[in-house]
């Protein structure tokens, strides 16, 4: 004897949240765990409760909607609480197992109360949009979508001002006469530096010609004899080379700052 | 004969189509055919909701040119802006006026309005959390998702960590898709925008068995000055609020007399709900309370039968219990500043103070005139329709509690407007509004449905509803956010195939990478959320600890060195702009030639080159506005790394 529709769409629920949850485990292109991540996450869980909740045909569409979407929010926050406590904590494979057992938990409720209940349920009535109506939804979601790619792109360079990162901090390998120094360009267009390492006044590295792209870094690892460290204090100065006699940034390392 | 003569009213109406191609000039041509379009695309039930999408969206596209104009510094921006936000919401709000249309086209309409303005927040803020709390929740999921665990200690604003709702569902979606925060975060936005369009709407429609109010009464709510951009960010009342909706629809709805099965699956999906609100947003879940026991109280003084209880009785245990056993730490963040509130107002009444100037912003920006009177007018039309509602609440619905408490609503929120010439006060009387709105639009909606236009309404009065709520909805937005970034500054530059992104989050950046997370920083408002979010420290900032005043101190004393021995504080980050102490305004790149070197824009020189004077403090990076300091050796505090 064959199951009655709605029997067949609760079991159809069930069993796509434990796919999607396998594909989610499984798959990493990250737009394809966008698609099966938002009915798994953000409707089959609530969809499975108010099934499991309702009688039939107590709600409406809007009504269903609203409940599932709403009660698969809920699940997850309050799933979270349940999650922390335990001693995987709130990773993807807990999330995944999470809610598709409660999905599925949910479904075979509803299964076991429909069962109990005479009258089939109707057929889900069709959204009812004619194709002319289709096309104009369509091209408003288009227009929507073109709107935030717009919205989302850069502003144009004139708008802002660019700027340079100058750094230095001890070595990383604990080295007491080693500094690493870094350039970080984010200037708009390419740009010409003059890097100069100084030890009480006196020069002990010096890159006449940086010359840096938008975005691009420059790093350096410099030892310096203990001789002239011993000072405890290095500084140096970028200068742009469009503007040669003005410092454009500065920093300074003392030896003492180490605890 | 049927087929004959539909046959003949086809051909006669070809014929006069013919003829008026003939008399009618092109452009009256392309009218009739956009005409006739759009009255061929009404179906059945969808009626004008399609097309009036489609006119939305073009509203959001004129939306989106202004955001970028605005990004390039045009003049026209601010002008483009409005009129598409009117080109988004009025077609809708005047079809929503109809009688004609069917309930489905009525939700079409209202779900579609409530995401559209929800993409206007997005547009605004396309590539990042730009919104002073978004970044503090988007620093407490980063922990969370690192962590793989709750209640983690987060800087600045601890409270929110108990109140872990929003990021427990954001992290879910971002570890399940290895979406960003942001990404996770706006597609979980969205989904709690569709729920609250969908509550409010059968709330209303539960509360005056009428379609038609119901869709009026949702789009009034939008008014309200907090939903737009307030409503829509990623903090965690963006999903309490419309949980909450949901619960109060399921109790009104079972309250309405509902079978013996039905009621208790309303009862569990309110309780299952009211769970979430009280473990997402502390303001939401007493609000919640009270409008329970509002409803419980009315109905005894009324002698009506009321099913409440349960609920009402859950809702304030579960409040009670969440607040003492978890979030206790909650009654400190909110004490303060309701203290501080009353003794204001006292202050206020006494004459001791003196009041708040409207529409201006904390950094003295007064809104230029039109947008004053516009706000306003918004209050004005309000508090037109209240007496009148009111009345009318009295006369024909006071046999219904619900329909009390909402008015009663609406009262308090005229009392709240009065909070907002206080200035300790007003930011109350501003979040209150996403509240208490609830039943400024019922009334409103009252008022609009059942005396002003309760039959077939002709095209004055729909352009006089057109007005008043183009009023309503500007007014809204113009109290309800800061000017200086009600159109978004540019945050990301473009250089070729590089974007730049602005000197903060650079130096965030860097410090994750080159000081390794959990140093102890002090840093401006600004800078700190950036620390936090991108960098992974733990920043400090504020008045709090007299981090603000070591800051602007022109010397490194002795007070200066112990406050930073007491806050522990590693590094020590000095932004020479004032505007990094803006948390709106302080996170974007300087406008070419406009904020970047103007002195009265700086810090004094003296304070913030007064590290480098100190000889046992490095200068461990310089961007140009932005230093970052290792005060380690002044109170021996190691680094993370």
């Amino acid at each position: 004897m064959s199951r009655p529709a709605n029997e067949r769409f609760i079991i159809a629920v069930a069993a796509s949240s434990v796919a999607a949850m396998l594909m989610l485990l499984v798959v990493s292109n990250t737009a394809i765990r966008v698609l099966l991540a938002l009915p798994f996450m953000l409707a089959l869980p609530g969809y499975a409760i108010t099934v499991a909740l309702f009688p039939r045909r107590a709600l409406g569409i809007p009504e269903r909607t609203l409940f599932s979407i709403g009660l698969s929010l809920a699940v997850v926050a309050l799933g979270g609480l349940i999650l922390n406590w335990t001693p995987w904590g709130l990773q993807a494979d807990s999330w995944a197992v999470l809610l598709c057992a409660t999905t599925c938990l949910a479904s075979v409720m509803a299964l076991a109360r429909r069962r109990r209940e005479v009258a089939l349920a109707a057929a889900p009535a069709g959204l009812g949009l004619t194709g002319l109506q289709s096309l104009l939804l369509g091209l408003a979601a288009v227009v929507a979508v073109a709107a935030i790619g717009l919205a989302r792109m850069p502003a144009p360079l004139q708008s802002a001002e660019g700027y340079t990162l100058l750094w230095m901090l001890p070595s990383a390998d604990g080295n007491p006469n080693a500094v690493r120094l870094g350039v970080d360009s984010m200037e708009l267009a390419s740009t010409q530096f003059r890097l100069e390492v100084k030890a009480d006044s006196r020069t002990l590295r010096e890159w006449p010609s940086l010359t840096l792209m938008p975005g691009e870094k420059w790093e350096r690892r410099i030892e310096l004899p203990a001789a002239e460290y011993g000072a405890g204090t290095i500084d140096a100065a970028l200068y742009r080379l469009d503007d040669p006699r003005s410092v454009y940034r500065q920093v300074t390392l003392r030896r003492s700052e180490s605890p | 004969m049927i087929a004959v003569l539909d046959r003949l009213k086809q051909r006669s109406a070809l014929l006069v189509a013919a003829r008026q191609a003939v008399v009618v000039s092109p452009g009256r041509q392309w009218a009739l055919a956009i005409s006739r379009t759009l009255r061929a695309s009404q179906g059945r039930t969808w009626g004008w909701f399609p097309a009036l999408g489609l006119v939305s969206a073009l509203g959001l596209l004129l939306t989106a040119m202004a955001y970028t104009g605005s990004r390039s510094g045009a003049s026209w921006a601010e002008l483009l802006f409005w009129i598409g936000l009117l080109v988004v919401v009025l077609p809708i709000a005047v079809r929503l006026i109809s009688v004609e249309a069917s309930r489905v086209e009525r939700l079409g309409l209202l779900v579609w309005l409530g995401l559209a303005l929800y993409i206007v927040k997005v547009m605004h803020s396309p590539i990042a959390f730009t919104f002073a709390d978004e970044l503090i929740h988007a620093g407490s999921a980063n922990v969370i998702l690192q962590s793989g665990h709750l209640f983690s200690d987060i800087p600045m604003l601890p409270a929110i960590s108990y109140y872990p709702g929003l990021e427990t569902v954001t992290t879910a979606f971002a570890s399940l898709t290895g979406l960003t925060i942001y990404g996770a975060g706006a597609i979980v936005l969205a989904a709690a925008r569709l729920v609250l369009i969908l509550a409010l709407f059968l709330l209303y429609e539960q509360v005056s068995r009428s379609a038609r109010f119901a869709g009026i009464a949702a789009l009034l709510y939008m008014g309200n000055s907090n939903f737009m951009f307030w409503g829509a960010q990623f903090s965690y009342e963006s999903l309490a609020l419309p949980l909450g909706v949901l619960v109060i629809y399921a109790v009104v709805r079972r309250e309405n007399g509902t079978e013996g099965r039905l009621r208790r699956a309303l009862t569990m999906t309110a309780l299952i709900a009211l769970s979430t609100v009280v473990v997402t947003h502390h303001l939401t879940s007493y609000a919640l309370v009270i409008f329970l026991w509002a409803v419980i109280a009315v109905s005894r003084v009324l002698r009506v039968r009321t099913r409440m209880w349960d609920v009402g009785l859950f809702a304030l245990g579960a409040v009670l219990f969440w607040l003492v056993s978890i979030a206790s730490i909650t009654l400190g963040y909110l004490s303060p500043v309701i203290s501080r509130a009353v003794t204001s107002t006292l202050q206020l009444i006494a004459g001791e103070e003196a009041s708040r100037e409207l529409f201006r912003s904390a950094s003295g920006y007064l809104a230029p005139l039109w947008e004053r009177l516009t706000g306003i007018g918004s209050a004005l039309i309000v508090a037109l329709a209240l007496p009148f509602s009111t009345l009318q609440v009295w006369r024909h619905h006071r046999s219904n509690p619900v329909a009390l408490v909402l008015t009663a609503a609406a009262l308090a929120y005229c009392g709240s407007l009065l909070l907002r010439f206080n200035p300790a006060a007003w930011e109350i009387g501003n979040r209150a509004s996403e509240f208490l709105f609830l039943g400024v639009a019922y009334v409103a909606a009252i008022a609009v449905v059942e005396l002003w236009m309760p039959q077939r309404i002709g095209w004055r009065n729909r352009a006089a509803f057109a007005a008043c709520a183009a009023i309503v909805f500007m007014g809204g937005v113009i109290a309800g956010w800061s000017p200086s970034v009600r159109l978004p500054p540019p945050y990301v530059v473009s250089s070729g195939a590089v974007s730049i992104e602005p000197p903060g989050v650079t130096a965030a950046r860097w410090a994750r990478a080159y000081l390794g997370p959990e140093n102890r920083m002090a840093a401006d408002e600004s800078n700190a959320r950036l620390m936090l979010v991108y960098g992974q420290q733990y920043p400090l900032t504020g008045k709090k600890d007299g981090v603000k005043a070591m800051i602007f101190s022109g010397q490194i004393g002795r007070g200066e060195r112990e406050i930073l021995q007491v806050t522990g504080v590693r590094y020590v980050i000095l932004d020479r702009r004032l505007r990094s102490w803006d948390t709106m305004a302080g996170l974007y790149f300087d406008r070419a030639g406009r904020d970047a070197n103007d002195d009265e824009n700086l810090m004094d020189p003296e304070t913030y080159l007064k590290f480098d004077q100190n000889g046992s403090v490095s200068r461990v990076l310089d961007n140009g506005a932005i230093t970052i300091y290792d005060v380690g050796a002044l109170n021996r505090v190691p680094s993370s790394q």
